[in-house]
This record gives structure tokens, sequence and C-alpha cells, in this order.
């Protein structure tokens, strides 16, 4: 198996990724979230017409029966007819009568393809305030049961991982104009759920990689776990975007609005348990004297005597991934001149090796 | 007890829940679809507080026993009414034609009073006014021995009048005994009215000191019936009326005086409610919604199996029928303690097929790099449940955490979805992992089953060197 060493660059991932965040964060502020009736109040309607209709057309009819800022998007409603989904803060029991009653006049409406949902104000600042709530317990819930299965140190870069991926899931809602839904707050507590999947399966391989690597670096046994999971990662993600397409591509406006927000989460929760979970725990456990003891240990060994650890042992794990990368325990002679073997520096190194790779003792993986 | 003999038992216990569920399960008609996915009306009310009809626990309970009176006489096959937090109501009419008359009727107060026109005193041109003389800015506000009336003086060009009212009414509601449609002698709908023994000794009281009033007068006596702060007529009394009977009429339709009656029928609601979310589903568009996510469903289900065969081969087979069983239990479960299913809760049950193989794709990986380290295709199955379970449970148990913490914070439909992705969790934990486990333990000995190549164990391209043990199959 080919390591690759994630953990070099984790500056780079965890700047870039952070700026994406900031960018996605800032723009739910300034282009601000379009928030559905949900949490505003006001009225939704979903009319399927027999013949067809663009979405100007049902706006300017909307416009005409004086409703103020009506939203309309075409949505797939029953086959063979054009559905549109028409949403305003204010619209009243009358207004919206006579508007299905004109799209009949003028585009007819199928029988019994017509719905209309009513949000009060109170009742939507309650879902707002619930919403809220919601999402805050669940990321402390997710905190602790972390910090109980795992430790602190774990947790807390998950969440980091998670504020990525709900900033950039909302970022996207903000920046193409979605309506925030109750379905879209369903869907976001999902992905505070889901995403942090991705993200125990690498602890949990760093969890039981830590004692089998007591030489190595944290990042070098960080490395071994993301390169050892992050194929399954990526295999249990598309398990799940595979219905999420196909929600995408069959489901009416409700379904689409679920797995719209859910694909990015699972997309973006994916990358972030490598990008984001994975170097902060790096670089907060490499603050542990045991770990920095190493750190320096391998700087040393490195031949580089430098205060600056960083610099140093950033030359050093290639060389010591060469014994675990094949997964085998012993290197056959003149077997090291693999793809990682090119970026060693081929000094001498004093310090042993754990010659115990991951996942090759069952005794002493099974905790 | 043997592995084998212990998987095997595993299995016919799997194998009996099965049938079970798939009892409950089919025909896929048997499920209960909520009003998005049949149409129909769903409306949760609120009781507003006000000094004249105060918010109490009682008033609730009694509340929703007179809304289910109301909707068993409109005739509604299967309505859903639950009192919903503290202050709330919701109410789930499937199949509605008309959802805002039947709104009309669930939520009128529907208090009845009788008074003499005399008692309303000075007429005012504006609701305000008449609060203003009260001294309070709002309905709401106005103490509980006053109360505002609204009444339409038809006559040419109809004006509206309010009055504000101190004494208390001479009959009200509560006085009814009865109420039925009829038709006066110009054939017109009226609504006529049976008064208990108190009623009608009131209601003769009264019409009797008017009628008396009337003849020394030599001015008309009106009594004002008001239903709900409204006039809804102010016949004449010209003799006294005895025998506890009196009748509504006015401008109704046949429909509106029936719905009168109905709700006169079933008392005033004690409590001032007020719809503050409601939605009324076409039954077409309802019909269209189900395909949809039936068919988002099965595609997804296939997509899923077709990766997972790809993917791991026969592993992948196993992982697959696997997820039908969770399926039919998932669904048997459901119906069986009668969940509605509403297109959210069907998105969770879509999204819990994607988590259910999760458990699978780890504990396949996990076998794969067992046999990558040379164990034999027996020793890394054992070895991949063991070392895997503990990612599986971990992943599961955070996604069923932030299903209860959505179940606890949504309301209506989404905690369909929350409800239908907790349950689904933590059964596909279930089947993902015990019965997965007993089939391939059971499998282990045909001979297919022990090729890696063929369960999709080998590892790609000829990365691995062997270790010591060479003669693995």
């Amino acid at each position: 198996m080919r390591m690759f060493h994630f953990m070099r660059y984790k500056w780079w991932f965890l700047a870039s990724l952070s700026a994406v965040t900031l960018f996605a964060i800032i723009s739910i502020f300034v282009v601000r979230l379009d928030l559905g009736i949900d949490f505003r109040g006001g009225v939704r309607m979903e009319v399927a017409l027999e013949q067809t209709a663009t979405v100007d057309e049902v706006r300017s009819t909307v416009r005409e029966l004086g409703v103020q800022e009506p939203v309309v998007q075409s949505v797939t409603g029953p086959s063979g007819t054009s559905s549109f989904l028409i949403t305003a803060e204010e619209m009243s029991d009358e207004q919206a009568k006579a508007i299905v009653a004109q799209l009949d006049s003028r585009y007819q409406v199928k029988e019994g393809a017509t719905s209309t949902e009513t949000v009060g104000g109170s009742f939507s600042r309650e879902t707002t305030n619930r919403a809220f709530i919601a999402i805050a317990i669940a990321v402390v819930a997710i905190i602790g049961y972390l910090s109980l299965r795992f430790e602190f140190k774990f947790a807390i870069p998950a969440i980091f991982a998670l504020i990525h991926d709900v900033g950039l899931t909302l970022g996207i809602y903000a920046a193409s104009n979605r309506l925030v839904t109750a379905s879209t707050v369903a869907a976001i507590l999902t992905i505070l759920g889901y995403s942090v999947h991705d993200t125990i399966v690498v602890f949990d391989r760093m969890r039981e990689n830590t004692p089998l690597m007591k030489k190595e670096t944290y990042a070098e046994m960080v490395d071994l776990s993301i390169s050892q999971t992050m194929v399954r990662s990526i295999n249990t993600s598309v398990a799940l975007l595979l219905p999420l397409v196909a929600i995408l591509i069959f489901g009416g406006p409700t379904l689409k609005d679920f797995a719209f927000a859910l694909t990015i989460g699972t997309i973006t929760g994916t990358y972030s348990s490598f990008f984001v979970a994975a170097p902060m725990a790096v670089l907060w456990k490499e603050r542990e004297p045991r770990y920095r003891k190493r750190l320096l240990a391998a700087a040393a060994g490195g031949g580089v005597v430098d205060d600056e650890a960083m610099a140093a042992y950033e030359t050093v794990p290639a060389a010591k991934a060469q014994a675990f990368s094949g997964k085998s325990a012993v290197k056959p002679k003149g077997g090291g001149g693999g793809p990682t073997a090119a970026r060693v520096s081929p000094k001498p190194k004093k310090g042993k090796t754990s010659k115990r790779p991951a996942g090759k003792d069952s005794k002493r993986t099974s905790r | 007890m043997s592995r084998i003999q212990r998987d095997a038992g595993i299995l016919v216990l799997v194998a009996i829940l099965l049938g079970v569920a798939a009892y409950f399960a089919f025909p896929l008609s048997n499920t209960n679809l909520g009003l998005d996915l049949q149409g129909g009306l769903s409306v949760i009310l609120e009781a507003q507080e006000s000094a004249k009809a105060p918010r109490s626990d009682d008033g609730m309970t009694q509340a929703v026993k007179i809304i289910q009176n109301r909707v068993n006489k409109l005739g509604v096959a299967e309505p859903e009414i639950q009192r919903q937090g503290e202050w709330k109501i919701s109410i789930q009419l499937p199949g509605i034609d008309n959802p805002d008359e039947a709104l009309a009727i669930i939520g009128k107060t529907a208090v009845l009073e009788f008074y003499d026109v005399k008692q309303f005193g000075t007429a005012y041109t504006t609701k305000a006014e008449a609060l203003a003389a009260a001294g309070v800015d709002s309905a709401e506000a106005l103490p509980a021995d006053k109360s505002v009336v609204h009444w339409t003086v038809s006559g040419g060009s109809s004006t509206d009048q309010w009055f504000l009212v101190t004494t208390p009414p001479v009959v009200t509601g509560s006085m009814l005994t009865g109420a039925q449609t009829g038709f006066d002698q110009f054939n017109n709908p009226k609504v006529d009215m049976q008064f208990n023994d108190e009623g009608s000794t009131a209601f003769s009281e009264v019409t009797g000191k008017m009628a008396e009033t009337a003849q020394i007068t030599g001015e008309d006596q009106r009594l004002a019936i008001v239903l709900d702060g409204n006039v809804e007529s102010a016949p004449r009394v010209q003799e006294q009326i005895d025998g506890g009977r009196a009748e509504i009429t006015g401008k109704f339709t046949t429909e509106e005086a029936k719905n009168l009656a109905l709700v006169l029928q079933t008392g005033a609601l004690p409590v001032d409610l007020k719809a503050v979310s409601q939605s009324a589903i076409g039954a077409t568009l309802g019909k269209a919604a189900l395909n949809q996510a039936l068919i988002a469903g099965a595609v997804g289900l296939l997509l899923i199996i077709i990766f997972m065969i790809a993917y791991y081969r026969l592993l992948g087979v196993v992982a697959s029928v696997a997820l039908v069983i969770y399926g039919v239990l998932f669904l048997g479960l459901l119906n069986g303690i009668g969940v509605t299913m509403t297109l959210p809760s069907i998105a969770g049950m879509i999204l819990t097929f994607g988590m259910a193989v999760d458990a699978n794709v780890l504990i396949f990986a996990r076998m794969r790099d067992e046999v990558a380290a040379g164990k034999t295709v027996g020793a890394a199955t054992s070895a991949g449940f063991k070392k895997a379970f503990r990612a599986v449970f971990d992943c599961n148990m955070t996604t069923i955490l932030t299903a209860i913490i959505l179940f606890w914070a949504a309301s209506g439909a989404i905690r369909g979805f929350a409800l239908t992705l907790g349950i689904g969790v933590a059964l596909s934990m279930f089947t993902a992992v015990l019965v997965t486990r007993s089939m391939l333990s059971l499998l282990s000995g045909w001979k297919p089953f022990r090729n890696s190549r063929l369960l999709g164990l080998h590892v790609p391209k000829a990365k691995i060197v062997p270790a010591d043990e060479g003669g693995r199959s």
C-alpha cells in the first residue's frame, strides 16, 4: 500500500479549509440565508398545471394578485404536469385562492393537485429556536460521546470538521439562494451525526495504532491510519451518496431538499475527517510530552538537531514509513525503491522502528 | 454450543422474524400513509391567552374532546387529534376535500350568547373605539365581565357596528341540549335549538319581560343571538316564549346552517384556539410524491446493491441479502407498531439503506486487511468482525444520538424522519453485523466462500508481499 504523508501538509489543509469555511460562513452572513416560511412564517403553495407554464409566467400571475416578493420554483410534480412551488411571507387565504383560480383559468390546475401550507409567525419563531437548540445539543452530545469513547482531544477536532461541513453546506445554500426549510435543518442534524462517521473510522484506527507504534511520531501514526482507512471511508460515503443521488434525480421537492443538503454534507464529511479532524488532533496531541519527545527523537535521529522539531521531523517519517508501508513486517531486500522511498533522506537512523504494523497481529490490536 | 449451531440458531431466529415482519409489511398498501402522501388537512391550533378565556390544562383536554366530537360529526375517516405540548392541538384529517370549511368548523370557538339588544348601549364605528371605551387596546386584554360585539346591521347599505357589552348574556350556549337544521316558512335554512331547564326558564323569563316592554312602550324589542362576538340575528320578541326552544334564522346556506348546528351541538371550546400552522395537500400531489419517493427508494437500493456486489463480489451479495432482510424487518416493524409513513420518514428510510451497508463496508475492509496480512479467509472473517465492530458501533451511536435529539426538537413530519432514521440505524446494526456474520460463517464451508478472490477480499494489484504463511487458499 502506498502511503502518503498527509500530515506534512497539515498546515496547508488546515489553512485552506479554514479559509473555505470562513468564506462560507461570511457568505452566510453577507448574502444571507434565504429562510423559508418554516422560520419566518408565511405560505407555501404547490400547484401542478396541466399546461406548460414558465416560472416567470407563474411569478407574474402571483404578483398581479398583489402578493409581495413571491419565490416561485419549478419542481417535479405529478407526471405530465408542470409544477411550481410558490412561497411568500405574506399571502392571505383569499389571495391563495385567487392564485389557484387564476392559474386554473390560464394553465388549468390538475384536479387535486394543489397544496397550501401556512405557518404562523409565533410558530415559526419556535421552530427557529428549537432548530438552534437542537443543533447545539447535538454538538454537545457528539463532544460528550467522542470524549467518552475516545478522548477530548479527538472530540474537539471532530467538531471543527463538523463546523466545516455544516458551514460549507449552509454557505452553498446562501450562495445559490436556496430556501432553507425545516427539512434542511433535519438534514443538517443528520450531517452532524453522519459526517462524524468517517472521522470515527480514522480515529478508531488511530486509537488502535497508538499502542502498536511506540516509536513513531504521532503524525506518522496518523498518516498510516489515514492511508489504511481512506478507501473504506470513501466507500461508506459512496454507499450513502448512491441513494441520495437517486433521490436528487427521482424525488419530489421535499425529498430533494433533504438530499441536496445531505449530499454536500456527506462529501465534505468525508474529506474533512482526513484534512481537518486528523491534522487538528495531531497538532494537539503532539503538544503532549511523550509525542514531543518522539518528535525530537525523530528529528535527532534524522541527523538534524534543531529547535524546530516540525521542520525536522518532516524529513524522517518517510524512511520509517517504508517499514510499514507495505503492511509487511519484513521488507524483502531490494524492495525498498517504492514511491515513498524516493522522498526519503537516506540518513541512517539510530531510533528503533517499531516492527509491528497495524492490523498485523489481531491479539494486540484488539483492546 | 458450537459456533455453527449458534449461527444457524441466529439465522432461524431471523427467518422467523422475517416471516412475522413480512406478515405486517406486505402488501405495502397496509402502510399508514401520512397526509403528505394521501392528501388531506393538517392543522396545529394554539390556545391564545386572554383574560376572557384563560388557558388551562382542563380547558385543553376538553377542547381536544370537543374537536374530536366535531370531527366525528363531520364524518372524516381516521382523523388524528392530539394534544401537542402544553398549548397546542395537532389535527390530521386525511382525504378532506374542502379544507377551509373543515378548519372553520374545527377551530370555531362557538360561544353562543343571547342578549337583549338594550344591553348593547353605545354603538361604535370601529372595534378599536369599542375597546378604548373599555380602557384596553386589544381584545385579549378585555376583562372577563366585558365583551365586544360586532353587528353588521343590514338595511340599505350594510353598516358595521361594535358594542361594548358590560352585562352578562341572558342565555348562553352552555344551556343548550341540542341543535338541528330546519327550514323556516320561506324555506330558508335555519338552526333550531333546545334549552335545558335552566335555559328554558331564563329564556321564557327574558322573552316575557321583553314582550311586556314592547307592549307598554310600543317599541320593537329585539333579542340578539351572538356567536363568537358576532350578531347572527336579532329577531323581534313579540310574546313570551316557553317550551325551551329557539331558532336562528338568517342568511345561511344549507351547508352553513348544518355546520352551525354541528358546532352548537358539540358545545363551545373552553379556550380560544388559533391555527398557527396548517397545510392542505391535494390527493393527486400526495400520490405523486409517494410514487417519486418509492422510485427513488427502489433505485437507491438497487444502486447500493450493484455497488456492493461490484466491489465486494460474494461478500457484496451477502451484504445485499442482509440489506433486503433489513428492509423487510424495518417495514414490518414500522407497520407493526403503526407508524404513519410521511415523506420525511421515507427519506429517513432510504438514508438508512445507505447507512446499513456502511457497517458492511467497514467490516469487509477489515477482512481485506486481515487477508492482506496473511490470514486465511475464516480467520480474517472473525477478526474483521471483531475489529470493525467498535467503529461500527460508535458511528451508529452518533447517528442514533442526533436522531433522538431531532425527534425531540422537531415537530410534525420531521419527527417521522428522526424516528425512521433512529430505529433504522439501530436495526441495521443488527442485520449488517449479526446476520451477515452468521451467514458468512455458515457459508464458510462452501468452496466459493473460501476463495478470497471471489469474496472480493483479494487486495487489488500485487502490492502485498505475502508474509510468512504462504499457503493460503
